[in-house]
Order: C-alpha cells, then sequence, then structure tokens
C-alpha cells in the first residue's frame, strides 16, 4: 500500500468515526447604543432620564440604599468537534469544545432619590474573536 | 460526471435545517405607552392596559429553559415588589443547518420590556420601555 493510499484509508476512516461539528453562535438581549454611559453625570442624572434613555434596565436590583440597573448583552460562539463510533455502542473517542463568551455591561448605582450615584461600563463584545 | 457526483455528495451530507420561532409573554400594548403620564396614570390603569405584569402571572416555561441554557439573564425583578411592575414580551429565533458533519447554529433571543415605578399613592413615577424584538431578524 503507498503511502498516498495510506493517508486516504486513514482519512477515510476518521471521516467515518467523526460525528460532526456544531458551530453555534448566540445573540442574547439587545444591544446597547454605542456610548451608553455618555449622558450620565454622576449627581444629577435621574432615574427618570435613564429610563427614557435606555429603557428599562434587564436586572433591577434592590439595595438598601436604592436602585442598582443593570444593561446586558451578551454574545457567545461554541464549537464542539465530536469523534464517536457511529453503529453501535456511540463511544466517543474524543470531544473538543470551545466556548467563548463576550457581554456588553453597564450598571447603574442610585441613591434613595432616584439620583445616579455610580456608573460602570464595559464593552466586551468587539472583543469577541471571528467565529 | 463529477458534478453529479458532487451534488449526490452534497444530497447524502444534507439532513436538514432547522427553523424554530419562540415567544413568551404578553404583548406590550404599544399604543397605550403614550397615554402614561407621571403623576397622573394610576397602578389600576397601568394593568387595565397592559394585563398581568411579569413574574406574578405570566408562564415561564421558555424563560425557565432560556435560564437552565443560560441563554437569559433571567427576569428583570427576582422578587414582586409592590412599586414596580414588570411586562415582559421574550421572542426567541433559532436558524441551524443540519449535516452529517458539520452543524451550524444561529440563536438569538430578544425583548420588548415596560418597566413602571409607582409613588406610594399608586401613581406613575416614571417608566421606561424597550421594543428590542425589532432587530430579531425575519
Amino acid at each position: 500500500m503507498s503511502s498516498a493510499t495510506r493517508a486516504l484509508a486513514l482519512a477515510a476512516a476518521c471521516l467515518g468515526l467523526a460525528t460532526g461539528c456544531l458551530m453555534t453562535r448566540s445573540y442574547l438581549g439587545n444591544e446597547l447604543p454605542p456610548a451608553a454611559d455618555g449622558g450620565i453625570v454622576l449627581g444629577k442624572t435621574t432615574k427618570s432620564d435613564v429610563l427614557r434613555d435606555l429603557g428599562p434596565p434587564d436586572r433591577l436590583v434592590r439595595q438598601f440604599d436604592g436602585d442598582v440597573f443593570v444593561y446586558e448583552y451578551i454574545r457567545r460562539n461554541e464549537s464542539t468537534l465530536e469523534l464517536e463510533e457511529p453503529v453501535f455502542s456511540h463511544y466517543t473517542f474524543f470531544e473538543y469544545t470551545k466556548v467563548t463568551e463576550k457581554n456588553d455591561r453597564m450598571v447603574v448605582f442610585f441613591d434613595r432619590g432616584g439620583v445616579v450615584s455610580g456608573v460602570g461600563f464595559r464593552r466586551g463584545t468587539e472583543q469577541l474573536g471571528p467565529f | 460526471m463529477r458534478p453529479l457526483l458532487l451534488l449526490s455528495c452534497v444530497c447524502l451530507c444534507l439532513a436538514g435545517c432547522a427553523w424554530v420561532d419562540f415567544s413568551e409573554g404578553q404583548t406590550v400594548a404599544l399604543d397605550k405607552i403614550p397615554d402614561i403620564v407621571p403623576g397622573k396614570t394610576t397602578k389600576k390603569e397601568i394593568l387595565d392596559w397592559f394585563g398581568a405584569p411579569q413574574s406574578l402571572a405570566d408562564a415561564q416555561f421558555f424563560e425557565d429553559y432560556l435560564i437552565d441554557r443560560r441563554l437569559t439573564a433571567g427576569p428583570v425583578l427576582d422578587l414582586p415588589f409592590a412599586d414596580v411592575l414588570v411586562f415582559r414580551l421574550t421572542k426567541g429565533q433559532i436558524r441551524g443547518l443540519i449535516l452529517i458533519l458539520f452543524n451550524w447554529l444561529d440563536v438569538r433571543v430578544a425583548s420588548d420590556t415596560l418597566i413602571v415605578f409607582f409613588d406610594e399613592n399608586d401613581r406613575v413615577l416614571y417608566y421606561g420601555f424597550r421594543r428590542g424584538t425589532d432587530e430579531l431578524r425575519h
């Protein structure tokens, strides 16, 4: 058997074992505007202003000192390669999964009077690599 | 002969495609949103216009599933509070190509959300609305 034929036979065997790969791309939640925290001024911007400009939060956390608005947009890329015996036992010889998740997240803290006391914003989805 | 062979291979590999749409919650009555006036509109009017709020009466089968699969952050409020009502419609879309050796899925989840805060007299203090389901592709 020549080396080329042997390589071809090996490739065919691998192909027979491979039940496949799965690639999933997820977009979860509503995308935040480019400069979401741009118009927020500490000690001045009110809860009403934030609701008008950014809409309702994805999560509302209630603290003793005031509410916290959490805005979040998640992107996730997931790749899986699985090799298994396809007919009898379905025994998995090899499985490889890679999950990359990045999110845009903004947290706005309010005092008891409903005025912004703090804001944190991180845009992470731009760091997500090509699919 | 070669194109025919290629076509046969493609046909053998092509097991199908996935096309899933789902939604949960009540459609937020968009025509009533301009009628909300802070300091004037009452909680009774809000409940009349928008129905039962999230976390209190909606069926949450899909939401539970999405939380379990880490496809959503969960409800806006973990506990019901008398001074906040949330109305939400969540929509999801899955588009997939199912082949024998290669499978590809595109999952998108978005929601329309209305949140209304009330003062101690049960009148609207402030509110916010965001329409996210328009971003889903059709």
